[in-house]
């Protein structure tokens, strides 16, 4: 079966409001899906029971975290594995990447949020979620330019 | 059962998105990259998708009342939603937590190519750099909590 982006963010779109509105993923408001925040609140949370800590999390996630990500690997997974595209390879030094993913978390959560949510937050009608995603498109260009490019380090 | 509906309902519709995202490669940055270096909408109609799918999605359940406070801006002025490091403090607190870490995530997720849900979704591929990245998202989020946010909220 072939999805194109469009048709995949079109149901990611309605599916965060549909997990707003029946399934009560509230307060705080356009927190249906987020990909940094879900992972903190379950990270959190498991922490939290093991080791008695008081670590902050969203108030939906107080009584039972939410299973985003989890979700997200495992369909992934499923559909990776019956088109025959799962394979195990690594495209960056692995040091790198965990660095790469530490640093993306905590400029995620100092802006309240990844892409996904940003987006969220602009339809919602945040004037915060549009100045993050143009600060992500900023951050895009600044990206492309010097590391994609390699104009200003040769 | 209603302490766990979040939760349920976040695990399937996890699945399915995940599903989607992988079969279509759904990836907002990495649209953006695309969009600007080689003037390629195809990926980038993945982001105005997501905004349009939302967007219906929010009107039509905040004109069947299922949706407090909508939309934001009318009712609450040019207040944050909650969830952003700054908590409180005012509009310029916000803008600069907001403007600071757009760059940052833009920057770093344009060096890892893609941004943290196509990272899931490649880790679930079998890329062993989106597993370790995934991992670093984890202990991040802990890192944030016990020394960036105190740090930040002692700034503001």
């Amino acid at each position: 079966m072939r999805v194109s982006p469009l048709q995949a963010g079109l149901f990611a779109g309605l599916s965060a409001a549909i997990l707003q509105a029946i399934f009560k993923v509230a307060p705080p408001p356009a927190y249906g899906l987020c990909i940094a925040c879900h992972t903190r609140d379950l990270t959190n949370w498991i922490v939290n029971s093991i080791t008695g800590t008081t670590l902050g999390m969203a108030p939906v996630s107080k009584f039972f975290p939410v299973l985003t990500v989890v979700g997200i690997f495992l369909g992934a997974l499923v559909g990776a594995m019956v088109h025959k595209d799962f394979k195990l390879r690594s495209t960056h030094n692995l040091g790198v990447s965990f660095i790469l993913g530490l640093l993306v978390m905590n400029f995620a959560l100092l802006m309240g949020g990844c892409p996904l949510r940003m987006g969220l937050r602009t339809t919602y009608g945040d004037i915060f979620g549009i100045i993050g995603l143009i600060g992500i498109f900023i951050g895009a260009i600044i990206g492309s330019e010097v590391y994609l490019k390699g104009r200003f380090c040769k | 059962m209603e302490g766990y509906l979040p939760a349920i309902g976040t695990f399937i519709f996890g699945a399915l998105i995940g599903y989607l995202g992988q079969r279509g490669a759904l990836c907002f940055v990495g649209g953006m990259r695309d969009f600007y270096l080689i003037r390629d909408t195809w990926l980038i109609k993945g982001l105005l998708g997501f905004l349009g799918g939302s967007l219906i999605g929010f009107i039509i359940f905040s004109t069947l009342g299922m949706i407090p406070f909508y939309p934001w801006i009318l009712v609450k002025g040019l207040t944050a939603i909650l969830g952003d490091a700054a908590g409180s403090a005012g509009f310029m607190a916000h803008f600069l937590v907001t403007i600071i870490g757009g760059i940052g995530v833009g920057f770093l997720a344009i060096i890892q190519g893609g941004c943290p849900f196509r990272n899931f979704v490649m880790a679930a591929e079998g890329n062993k750099s989106a597993m370790a990245y995934a991992f670093g998202l984890i202990i991040g989020a802990i890192l944030f909590h016990l020394y960036i946010l105190p740090f930040v909220q002692m700034l503001l």
